[in-house]
């Protein structure tokens, strides 16, 4: 995985091909936390693959700084038995972490990430976007422990007023089987061709893998809620990926769908939610 | 008809916590029986919660009933979708909505 300024995954990186994962941020200068995310999800991957990992820390201070405030070296010292060798960061420089990367195994490990969560935003003004990340933590990571057949990790920051203004970034991420071996082993009501038809379908309303009547509300319901706020959400599953936001136009959609094709995979499915609190 | 009183629990966000709170609260018959489900105490209302203890209470346990009581309009809006949903909604009301108040509003007008 190299970048520079962007995240780009490199063919030999495909957690189901390969039998080593080599993890080269060292000129990645950018991380978001769908970055982040993103390679969470090859790394729980190829760790429950017993695939070899390397990886190559950041020469980056900002993207090392980053990736040290999440908590990165102490996850990946539980999922893989490594050490990255980030630099220590201080107790007071980590306020922009609301909830540092932490492993969901079962819906009980939701209850104190959302304590975390809720006490942190406390001082975010606006309500409705507590609600909308209180929310989508307990839909989404619900989607993990009942589709993924995985672990999930997930993790929150806030972007401090920017010119694009506050917001706070939510991200939820598994190595798991993915949405469209989910609706493949569901209730076979539905049979997508590909990661990206399994995304279309995933985030429409009523529309589940189980395929019982009622359910299929949680992601749709995310969707709804942070568009609603003009925030965005990101799903990406396998080699697909859709982005979703009040003012993406069917340009923007026809250009997704072209690239879809092109989208590096991700193991499992990787959800990132960006909610305006400003 | 007999009515049965049920508080929410602060976190239950997810189907299968729902699930585990209700068969430990719940006798296995709940036929001709009106339960009054109290939301106050539920900190993070989701589709998921009311789905499932609708399902569970009516479709189930055979509730005759639903009051869902103490909940947000978004809250509300999610138990009246789900009802909706699985064709109950004759049987599932809401009482004491809470009621967002427009104080901070008004008091922009009155400036």
């Amino acid at each position: 995985m190299t970048g520079s300024g962007r995240l780009i995954f490199d063919r030999d990186v495909d957690p189901r091909s390969a039998r080593q994962l080599k993890l080269r941020l060292a000129n990645t200068d950018y991380f978001g936390l769908y970055e982040v995310a993103c390679i969470v999800s090859c790394l729980m991957g190829a760790a429950s693959d017993s695939h070899a990992i390397s990886i190559e820390a950041p020469r980056d201070a900002g993207a090392n700084n980053f990736l040290s405030r999440l908590g990165f070296d102490d996850f990946v010292r539980e999922v893989a038995g490594l050490d990255c060798m980030l630099p220590v960061i201080g107790h007071q420089d980590v306020s922009d972490v609301l909830v540092p990367l932490n492993v969901i195994h079962s819906s009980s490990d939701l209850q104190p990430i959302q304590d975390l969560l809720e006490t942190r935003l406390s001082g975010v003004k606006l309500a409705q976007a507590r609600v909308a990340l209180t929310e989508a933590l307990w839909e989404l990571g619900a989607n993990v422990t009942e589709h993924a057949k995985a672990s999930g990790v997930a993790a929150a920051v806030v972007q401090r007023a920017n010119r694009k203004g506050e917001h706070v970034d939510l991200a939820i991420c598994d190595a798991g089987i993915g949405l469209r071996e989910s609706f493949l082993r569901g209730s076979r009501r539905y049979h997508p061709a590909t990661d990206h038809e399994a995304i279309e379908l995933a985030i429409k309303y009523l529309v589940s893998s189980s395929g019982e009547q009622g359910r299929g509300q949680g992601l749709a319901t995310v969707i709804e809620e942070t568009t609603g706020l003009s925030g965005q959400v990101i799903v990406r599953s396998g080699s697909g990926r859709r982005t979703l936001s009040r003012d993406y136009s069917v340009k923007d959609a026809l250009k997704v769908a072209h690239m879809a094709a092109s989208v590096p995979r991700v193991r499992g499915t990787v959800v990132y939610v960006r909610v305006p609190c400003g | 008809m007999t009515s049965l009183s049920l508080k929410a629990p602060e976190s239950v966000g997810t189907r299968d916590l729902v699930r585990m709170w209700l068969e430990a609260e719940l006798t296995s018959d709940l036929r001709d029986l009106t339960v009054e489900l109290d939301c106050s105490p539920l900190k993070t209302p989701t589709p998921s919660f009311f789905d499932e203890a609708l399902k569970i209470l009516i479709e189930e346990r055979g509730a005759q009933r639903v009051t869902v009581s103490h909940v947000s309009p978004r809250a509300q809006l999610f138990a009246l979708r789900s009802a909706a949903n699985r064709d109950i909604q004759g049987k599932v009301a809401i009482s004491d909505p809470i009621v967002v108040r427009r104080r901070a509003i008004w008091r922009l007008f009155a400036r």
